[in-house]
């Protein structure tokens, strides 16, 4: 199947030779037929292959399978929903809060999968079938025609984050920018607010448990200072870019690394 | 080819989205601007208070509900914006303000231009978390005012609804902003009634729209140094 679709791009490439430079109606006309044809029909047949059961088949996270249920460690039960690619809104992002997402991003979370959920890796899908798979998932939200997506942060790693001294400043930060207040005093989340939390399609949101297991953003240390940085969009985890600065969100970084006990 | 093909179709279609939802405003000298003004009336209001269930020592029991403030008929908080204003008036420079005090953003309501900037304060000794939608659904910015006194500005990036809740636990927090494509729009006041000034005269949609007794479009012509008059009624 693969093959025809080469062949079928390789045509493009023949037909828009040419006709180039006679109109702009060819040209479109020629890439729609040849080019993003062959692309967009790559697309859905992966995304029916395995995407759909899980997502729908319009992307609406009501696939066949629905909601999946997980245990956590201490036999806490929580709930993990396929994402709705019809609200065009993304979790686990570079760019900043209530942006969308870069490709990188998006091609991150399925090449690796995500922990915790059911979102599996994909690290033996081919190049050209993810990146298919992206065009066919940003359209069936309008958020893709009408915004652009956002520009990744910058993420420097200073020496001394996941040390025991940044760990210690990044305590009192926690206690101070009241991360325990979903999270729990000693990262079990189970902080005070926690009965409240819902994400934007009205769910339970259950804050991370950092002695819990996988990180769902990734599990390096600059995937725990970007989702500090730019939030969790569609839940309650907030932005920290504007309200703390870049130093005290890696001592965080740090004590976090010490409640998962990677820090002596 | 196919990149060149493929870039020739993204210029086309960048040049359509662009150009269709809104123009870019332009500010300019208004020659004989009319005004407009009236009063929105309607009902039924809501007075009452909500139920505080977290930090009480620093929210108090209760705090006013703000959705339904309707006197005599008079509806407080209607934003009515005049549509389709390409060029006119300059706009307000100073940056929109949210404040978290006393576990109420205030104001409730406001209007702001696209483009313009808020300021996001937290004048509490507690977390406030100020999570913002626009179209009802979409995370516009998602921020944490963890001490009192913090300050977070943000970028009105789009024209909508925005309507903000708190994620710190305060279920009871919400405020309304009306992002315009113009600075053409007014928020009515404890008597219902709003003015709009420096209008280039011509015929418009106005839009005058309620969070809980919904909205009405009315059209209205202005004429040069004159005030138009437009009373809407709103009804749930
Ligand atoms: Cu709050």
């Amino acid at each position: 199947m693969r093959s025809i679709a080469k062949r079928e791009r390789g045509r493009g490439v023949c037909l828009g030779l040419g006709i180039a430079g006679i109109t702009v109606w060819t040209l479109f006309a020629g890439a729609d037929a040849f080019g993003a044809g062959s692309e967009a029909d790559l697309g859905k047949k992966v995304y029916a292959s395995r995407c759909g059961i899980c997502h729908g088949d319009k992307g609406d996270g009501k696939g066949l399978v629905g909601i999946i249920h997980r245990v956590e460690k201490r036999g806490l039960t929580w709930v993990s929903y396929p994402r709705d690619f019809t609200a065009g809104i993304f979790k686990f992002r570079s760019t900043m809060t209530g942006e969308l997402p870069t490709d990188a991003d998006l091609e991150r979370v399925i090449r690796n999968g995500i922990p915790r959920s059911g979102m599996p890796s994909h690290i033996d899908v081919p190049a050209n079938e993810i990146k298919a798979v992206m065009a066919y998932i940003k359209a069936f939200s309008p958020r893709w025609k009408q915004d652009k997506p956002g520009k990744s942060i910058a993420i420097k790693k200073p020496a001394e984050a996941g040390s025991s001294a940044s760990a210690a400043k990044g305590e009192k930060i926690w206690k101070d920018m009241k991360c325990w207040e979903c999270h729990g005093e000693k990262g079990l989340g189970d902080g005070p607010s926690v009965a409240t939390l819902k994400d934007d399609w009205g769910d339970p949101s259950v804050p991370f448990d950092f002695t819990s297991g996988a990180l769902k953003g990734g599990p390096d240390i600059e995937d725990i200072y970007r989702t500090f940085t730019t939030g969790v969009d569609g839940t309650p985890m907030p932005s920290y870019a504007d309200s703390l600065g870049e130093a005290d969100r890696w001592h965080l970084v740090s004590y976090s690394l010490k409640m998962m006990g990677k820090v002596k | 080819m196919k990149n060149a093909s493929r870039f020739t179709m993204g210029a086309i279609a960048a040049l359509f989205l662009t150009a269709s939802p809104a123009l870019a405003y332009e500010a300019a000298e208004v020659k004989d601007g009319g005004s407009l003004s009236g009063t929105v009336t309607g009902g039924p209001g809501k007075a009452g208070t909500l139920k505080v269930t977290k930090n009480e020592d620093v929210c108090g029991k209760t705090v006013a509900d703000e959705s339904g403030k309707v006197k005599e008929n008079k509806i407080e908080g209607a934003v009515v914006t005049i549509q389709g204003i390409a060029k006119g008036k300059k706009a307000d420079t100073k940056p929109a303000v949210l404040d978290n005090a006393q576990c109420v953003f205030h104001p409730h309501v406001q209007a702001a231009m696209v483009g313009s900037k808020i300021d996001i304060l937290n004048s509490d000794p507690i977390l406030h978390n100020s999570h913002a939608y626009i179209g009802g659904k979409i995370t516009t910015f998602n921020v944490a005012l963890p001490t009192k006194g913090q300050k977070v500005t943000k970028d009105l990036k789009k024209a909508g609804l925005m309507d903000v809740k708190c994620d710190a636990g305060h279920t009871w927090m919400k405020a309304w902003i009306v992002v315009h494509d113009s600075p053409y729009y007014a928020v009515t006041d404890a008597k219902g009634s709003f003015k709009i000034d420096n209008v280039p005269p011509g015929k418009y949609k106005v839009k005058v729209w309620h969070e809980t007794l919904g909205e009405t479009e009315k059209e209205v012509t202005i004429a040069a140094k004159a005030d138009a008059k437009l009373d809407a009624a709103l009804k749930k």
